[in-house]
């Protein structure tokens, strides 16, 4: 042989030796690696490219998937796998979209894959199939006739080869008899291919599927889809009978406030919650949750460093902790404080996903290289937690880390339900917990959210968090009731729901709460009293806290009307019909229903709260553009508002000062924000099939998959902004990208660079009743701000003298698009522009600002501006050093 | 407007005085006695207070007070200028100081005693006075002492552990700056704890540790002047943490033996440094979370990779491996900064606070240190009657003394936290209100990473205004109103003397 053909014989052999490799890892379903591996090789086999195609389609990125095979049937590899990828390509689309002309073009390749090779059925099959879903029986039975004779062909080829009848060829033959007509039969024949491979329950799952469609067209009966169904039902289990139908909630136990209230006889008794978080498990309904607790959103480890030693992880999986729903609440078992973190994070992840109606993700992690230039971005599966991070009165979320890092230390308190020198555990506070996690989670909506540009902007991300924790707690129905009963229904008087973080509170020296969404208690006196709404309030503070809590004690008034507004029928039902209430005890029932009423309520206007990030701008949000992104949010989910939730929230705004600075009236009409006023932008070519953005209604189970798909969505976002937008209708959203825009903005290649930072599904409802799926786009740019007015002016007519030259300060703008993908149009454009000469000044005056304090005059402003590395972890220093200002 | 003017200003003067321009003049005049009242003498010693008074005794010679003698010890230089202020204080005062003021702790405020104790010593000091909060027999005054050590060493060994972590420890480092008494170039590299023991020497008197609220002081010698002490507070929470307490009338009952959070944590950070106490000595004094059967120890947790795989996996122990952006070493230190920061505060708060009153007039100079806060809040309790010192039938508060202030030493080179507005400087309206501040504000705007603001924008305005631009700052010199001079301010000038090395200020008692 000589060398040249030795050579290309080995490659050969490489080359199936990858082939085989592949085969298998698709078979697996490893099809990441499937793809990685074929991406590594220079010049791919033709079935190489077939398997890159499949590996692609099952990842769900059609568009790739298309591309691949489209290319292959260009070069004239068509054969009947190539045709048949692809025409399984088209049927997801289809199933995305409901598109006909899909499923046609669909059945089309099938119907062409199977002509090229009729000895096949594999085409045959699902020509006939997607035949008989169009309603063109005809062609189906013209198909299913030939796919009997293929059926019969491949029968005998591996009659030949000595073997029997594989899974395949069993679910073919069921199918035709279920186009037929013979459902019992069809059932039969499917049965028999299930025993043959009880494990392969990814194949068992398309093929149930094709199943169904059939059923449906045919319009079977109960009894016969039953027939059929009772079939995959059993697929978990070989044996029916034995089958244990899996959990669809772990319960795990956990404080309902923090330690202190178990110390406290009269509420010790309420204490202990059970939560409810999902079971998080594989096909087959066996845990994933592992020892940690490391799940799919977070994961828990223990490490202290400040003790510097580890602390081994809880496994929840234990049978003795799965019986006992985890370990007993203890403050000395640090297995307890990771089962209990683990616990609340993954109810507020629920809450969150509840309200938004999608899956939660983090914020990327940036990638930087030397020179600290973000390289690239990687997904983020899960976040970190560490709860014994810190030895301070401290806990906080690392945007960098992706971690929450909470502190314990050791207690400086006079108060009686506090030992002295005790240790308080930040971690074992719900409250504190779910303020975190809610920083988190705001963090992977809106990555640059947090870069305080306004003295409002900190103070939101604040008030936002305790919002989450607050509402948290009317969801454990013991202290809720409790707490009614004990303030004969009226939450506006003292009460443990409107408090936060009691034992921290006490713990740093305060007589009372962290904070309190209704009252305070005056430091001297030790009393409790309500906080009057001042509508002056805003003006008279700076400092992030305290114009939080303003907005906080806003959205909880709201609740609190809409609570009443909600028990004023059972009270009258309970006092015939003179609403006042006889002394001594609620009845017990009554209790149960107020507090019903209650949890109801919350849950709602934390959703409405919830909601609204997804109609607020994408920088610089104030309290203003929060309380129209809670109307607008809540027009679209509620368009008939017959509560007067909406009426209970401007009320409530308007009471505290906060209005927005761009709208005439408080009424509902000028809250909601506006589509662009002069260009209607026509977002048609950013939709076209095959080259725009794909709508991906479905909500995928996998989280990296939604990732992937909202970076290819906005990659397609920025190219049609680049190529598709006009000066003037990019001017109208917020936007600078022609070549004539100020050379402060930063540029690349000479032309504006635009970030396109999010690309989300929101659903809202209609009128009618029905759900509609709007796109979320966030656009963001960059401009160079000069505390130097003049130098502004000459950075913005001549650019900035060096490339490295990145202005006193970043000024961020753009805006958030609410886009309808059936109409193509913008329904609210969300803008903070990033030519406002009114937005250059405030920053640069916020920036200059400065509080004076004693950190301030050594230290800089901690948390103004960007580029602060723990931005969060200076913003909950609860400590004396805010000294100095008088 | 104002604020760049002045900062144009700065600028121009404090050229002048890095070079070096201020000669000691080995033949300095004589500073005598004034006619009536006191001549206020600031040195120009950059960022650091030296202030030289003279009042005129019975028998007409002067009478000398020196109220601190420090230069920052970051400041080029700082311990040759020390030394050539002593030396120009020793030659003015014919070698005799008869009190020595020393108000706070602060390298700031008293390096000179070290840099130049070989002058000093070849003077004679007819009287040390110092803050309570200084006295070794105070029970209080000590835990006090051992509180600010440990949160120094704390502190220290912070900056030290985040090492790399660029920003937190050089903020770190600067604040610990005011506690390091030997200048950059003079590398004496002594504690300002080491400096104030040492001025104790200077003086075979025993010195007075003054309290607010005792009688009134008066100078040996000198008729129609007295000297009320108004600070340091004698209320721990004042002087330890700004969060007024939460009962009134509540005593402080820590036991002796505990360690405040604090404390605690100084104690553990200088266990993460691996220097100062041992690894068991810090188990025991900075009590751990958890018994210890559930601790697992880092370094057998790295070693055992198989058993503790877990931690391998998700935690990782590789220098610079893909975990490594992960993990939190580290960030626990960070604190260390809020440390030095209280520590700041604590030690500013227990600067010795005095207004000198002039009895004809009833002028009051009203030299504050760098009280903060929670010092000048402790002036209002309570005030002297007949009970503490007075005649019977006189009464004063520090709503009054304020009111009669006619010269304020601005606290800490006039950073915002060291002015107390509404029952500070607000009080102090007086028609002949005039400021002194030792500051050098280029050199404070050169601090890096993190420029000082000294002073504070805001409130240089504020005194500007409320003293009618009648202020003397150690960098300009005396302070030139914007546009037409006022006939008030004429006459201020003619009270100045502005020199090189120093400036003066006659305050006459008529």
């Amino acid at each position: 042989m000589s060398k040249r053909k030795k050579e290309r014989a080995e490659a050969a052999d490489g080359i199936a030796a990858i082939e085989e490799e592949v085969e298998r890892l698709v078979g697996e379903k490893r099809y990441d690696e499937a793809r990685a591996t074929i991406d590594a090789i220079s010049e791919p086999s033709v079935r190489l490219r077939q398997l890159r195609g499949l590996a692609l389609a099952r990842l769900g990125l059609a568009r790739e998937a298309r591309r691949t095979l489209a290319a292959l049937r260009d070069e004239g590899h068509v054969d009947g796998e190539t045709l048949g990828i692809l025409g399984r390509t088209y049927m997801d689309w289809y199933d995305r979209t409901g598109r006909v002309a899909l499923l046609r073009r669909s059945r089309d390749l099938y119907a062409e894959g199977f002509r090229l090779e009729p000895e096949k059925s594999y085409c045959g099959i699902n020509a006939a199939a997607k035949s008989a879903l169009l309603g063109d029986d005809e062609a189906a039975e013209r198909f299913l006739k030939d796919v009997e004779k293929a059926l019969e062909i491949e029968r005998s080829i591996l009659e030949e080869a000595g073997r029997s009848v594989d899974y395949w060829w069993l679910a073919t033959s069921a199918e035709a008899m279920l186009l037929r007509g013979a459902v019992a039969e069809a059932a039969k024949e499917y049965r028999r291919a299930v025993r043959l491979a009880p494990r392969d329950l990814g194949s068992h799952g398309t093929t149930w599927l094709q199943a169904k469609r059939i059923l449906n067209v045919r319009n079977a009966s109960p009894d016969e889809r039953a027939l059929v169904a009772r079939v995959f039902r059993d697929l978990v289990d070989a044996d029916p009978a034995l089958e244990v139908t899996r959990p669809p909630t772990r319960r795990i136990r956990a404080f309902a406030l923090d330690p202190t209230a178990s110390r406290a006889r009269e509420t010790a008794g309420l204490n202990e919650v059970t939560l409810r978080v999902p079971w998080e498990a594989d096909a087959a309904g066996k845990s994933t949750l592992s020892a940690g607790p490391v799940g799919e959103y977070v994961e828990v480890i223990d490490h202290d460093p400040a003790n510097d030693c580890f602390y081994e992880p809880v496994d929840l999986d234990e049978p003795a902790l799965l019986a006992a729903d985890g370990l007993d609440p203890a403050e000395g078992d640090p297995r307890f404080h990771q089962q209990m973190v683990f616990a609340v994070a993954m109810n507020v992840v629920g809450s969150f996903e509840r309200a938004l109606g999608r899956r939660a993700l983090w914020s990327a992690r940036r990638v930087r290289d030397e020179d600290g230039r973000v390289r690239r971005s990687e997904y983020v599966q899960r976040l970190r937690v560490y709860p014994h991070a810190l030895r301070e009165a401290n806990a906080y979320y690392s945007p960098e880390r992706k971690a929450l890092l909470f502190g314990y230390f050791q207690a400086e308190s006079d108060h009686p339900s506090i030992a002295p020198g005790a240790m308080i555990f930040t971690c074992l506070s719900h409250d504190v917990i779910a303020h975190e996690m809610s920083h988190a989670l705001l963090d992977g909506l809106h990555p640059r959210f947090a870069e305080a540009t306004n003295r409002d902007v900190l103070a939101f991300h604040e008030a936002f968090a305790d919002l989450v924790a607050l509402f948290q707690h009317f969801s454990h129905p013991g202290v809720l009731e409790h707490e009614i009963a004990r303030t004969r229904s009226d939450l506006g008087a003292e009460n443990l729901l409107g408090q936060l973080a009691q034992e921290f509170g006490r713990s740093i020296g305060r007589h009372g709460s962290l904070r309190d969404a209704i009252g305070r208690v005056d430091e001297r006196t030790g009393e409790w009293r309500r906080r009057e709404p001042d509508p002056g309030a805003l003006l008279g503070t700076d400092e992030p806290h305290e114009r939080g809590a303003i907005l906080v004690a806003a959205v909880f008034d709201a609740f609190l009307s809409i609570y009443r507004s909600r028990i004023d029928d059972l009270l009258r039902i309970a006092t015939q019909g003179s609403g006042i209430l006889a002394p001594g005890e609620l009845h017990p029932d009554l209790v149960k229903r107020l507090a019903k009423e209650a949890s109801t309520a919350a849950d709602h206007v934390l959703r409405i709260c919830i909601r609204a990030l997804d109609y607020c701008p994408p920088v610089d949000i104030t309290f203003g553009d929060y309380l129209r992104a809670l109307i607008t949010a809540d027009v679209d989910a509620v368009p008939d508002d017959r509560l007067h939730y909406r009426l209970a929230f401007v009320e409530a705004f308007q009471r505290r000062g906060i209005y927005p600075g761009d709208v005439r009236t408080l009424s509902e009409e000028s809250l909601v924000w506006r589509p662009p006023r002069n260009h209607d932008v026509d977002l048609t070519s950013l939709f076209a099939p095959g080259a725009g953005i794909e709508p991906e209604w479905r909500q995928t189970s996998d989280r990296r998959e939604l990732w992937e798909r909202m970076r290819q969505n906005a990659r397609t976002v920025h190219r049609w902004l680049r190529t598709s937008c006009s000066g003037p209708m990019a001017e109208e959203i917020g936007l600078a990208i022609s070549t004539d825009a100020p050379k402060s903005v930063f540029r690349r290649h000479g032309r504006p660079t635009i970030e396109v930072h999010s690309v989300r599904l929101a659903r809202r409802g209609t009128p009618l009743g029905e759900t509609r799926t709007d796109f979320v786009i966030e656009i963001l740019q960059r401009r160079r701000g000069y505390l130097d007015e003049e130098t502004q002016a000459r950075v913005d007519a001549e650019g900035p003298e060096h490339a490295d030259d990145h202005g006193d300060f970043v000024l961020r703008g753009g805006c958030t698009l609410l886009v309808d993908p059936e109409t193509c149009r913008v329904r609210y454009a969300i803008n903070k522009h990033i030519l406002s000469a009114g937005r250059l000044r405030r920053q640069r005056a916020f920036l200059g600002g400065g509080d004076g304090s004693l950190r301030a005059t050594y230290l800089g402003d901690a948390g103004r501006g960007a580029g602060v590395r723990e931005p969060f972890a200076m913003l909950h220093r609860p400590i004396e050093e805010r000294e100095g200002t008088s | 407007m104002t604020k760049r003017g002045s900062r144009a200003a700065g600028k121009k003067r404090a050229k002048r005085t890095a070079s070096g321009a201020p000669a000691a003049s080995p033949a300095a005049e004589r500073m005598g006695a004034p006619e009536s009242g006191v001549t206020v003498r600031m040195y120009r010693a950059g960022l650091g207070d030296c202030f030289l008074l003279a009042f005129r005794r019975t028998d007409g010679d002067p009478f000398h007070m020196l109220i601190d003698c420090g230069v920052h010890s970051q400041v080029r230089g700082g311990n040759d200028r020390a030394r050539r202020i002593v030396e120009h204080v020793r030659a003015t005062t014919g070698g005799r100081l008869d009190v020595v003021v020393v108000t706070h702790e602060h390298g700031d405020h008293i390096s000179g005693f070290h840099a130049a104790r070989e002058t000093f010593a070849s003077m004679e000091v007819g009287q040390l006075w110092f803050g309570w909060t200084e006295d070794p027999a105070d029970p209080l005054a000590k835990r006090l002492d051992r509180a600010r050590s440990l949160m120094l060493r704390g502190a220290g060994a912070a900056a030290r552990a985040l090492g790399a972590d660029g920003g937190a420890a050089a903020g770190i480092g600067s604040l610990l700056s005011f506690f390091d008494a030997g200048s950059l170039d003079g590398g004496l590299g002594v504690s300002s704890r080491a400096v104030r023991d040492g001025i104790l020497d200077l003086c075979p008197e025993p010195p007075l540790y003054l309290r607010p609220k005792q009688a009134p002081l008066s100078l040996p010698g000198v008729d129609g002047v007295r000297i009320f002490v108004l600070g340091p507070p004698e209320d721990v929470r004042s002087l330890m943490r700004a969060r007024p307490s939460s009962r009134p009338g509540e005593v402080y009952h820590e036991p002796d033996h505990a360690l405040t959070p604090d404390e605690a944590l100084s104690v553990a950070l200088l266990g993460a440094d691996g220097g100062g106490l041992g690894p068991t000595d810090r188990i025991e004094a900075a009590a751990p979370p958890f018994a210890g059967n559930f601790r697992l120890a880092a370094d057998i947790v790295k070693e055992n990779a198989e058993r503790y795989a877990f931690f391998h996996r998700s935690y990782g122990f590789g220098e610079g491996d893909e975990l490594a952006w992960r993990r939190i070493e580290r960030d626990w230190c960070v604190p260390g900064e809020s440390l030095a920061l209280k520590l700041d505060a604590a030690t500013n708060n227990t600067s010795l606070v005095l207004a000198i009153e002039l009895m004809a007039t009833g002028k009051v100079l009203l030299f504050a240190g760098d009280a903060q806060v929670g010092n000048w809040h402790s002036w209002h309790d309570g005030g002297w009657s007949e009970a503490n010192g007075l005649a019977r039938g006189e009464t004063v508060d520090a709503t009054d003394l304020l009111r009669r202030t006619v010269l304020y030493k601005v606290g800490h080179h006039g950073s915002h936290n060291a002015t107390l507005k509404t029952r500070g400087l607000e009080l102090m309206t007086s028609a002949e209100l005039a400021a002194m501040i030792p500051v050098d504000e280029t050199w404070a705007l050169d601090r890096r990473p993190y420029p000082w603001k000294m002073p504070f924008g805001p409130l240089y305005a504020d005194l500007r205004r409320r003293t009618g631009d009648r202020i003397l700052r150690a960098d300009v010199g005396l302070v030139e109103p914007d546009g037409r001079k006022p006939a008030a301010w004429r006459a201020f000038e003619r009270r100045v003397d502005v020199r090189d090395l120093y400036v003066d200020l006659d305050v006459p008692d008529a």
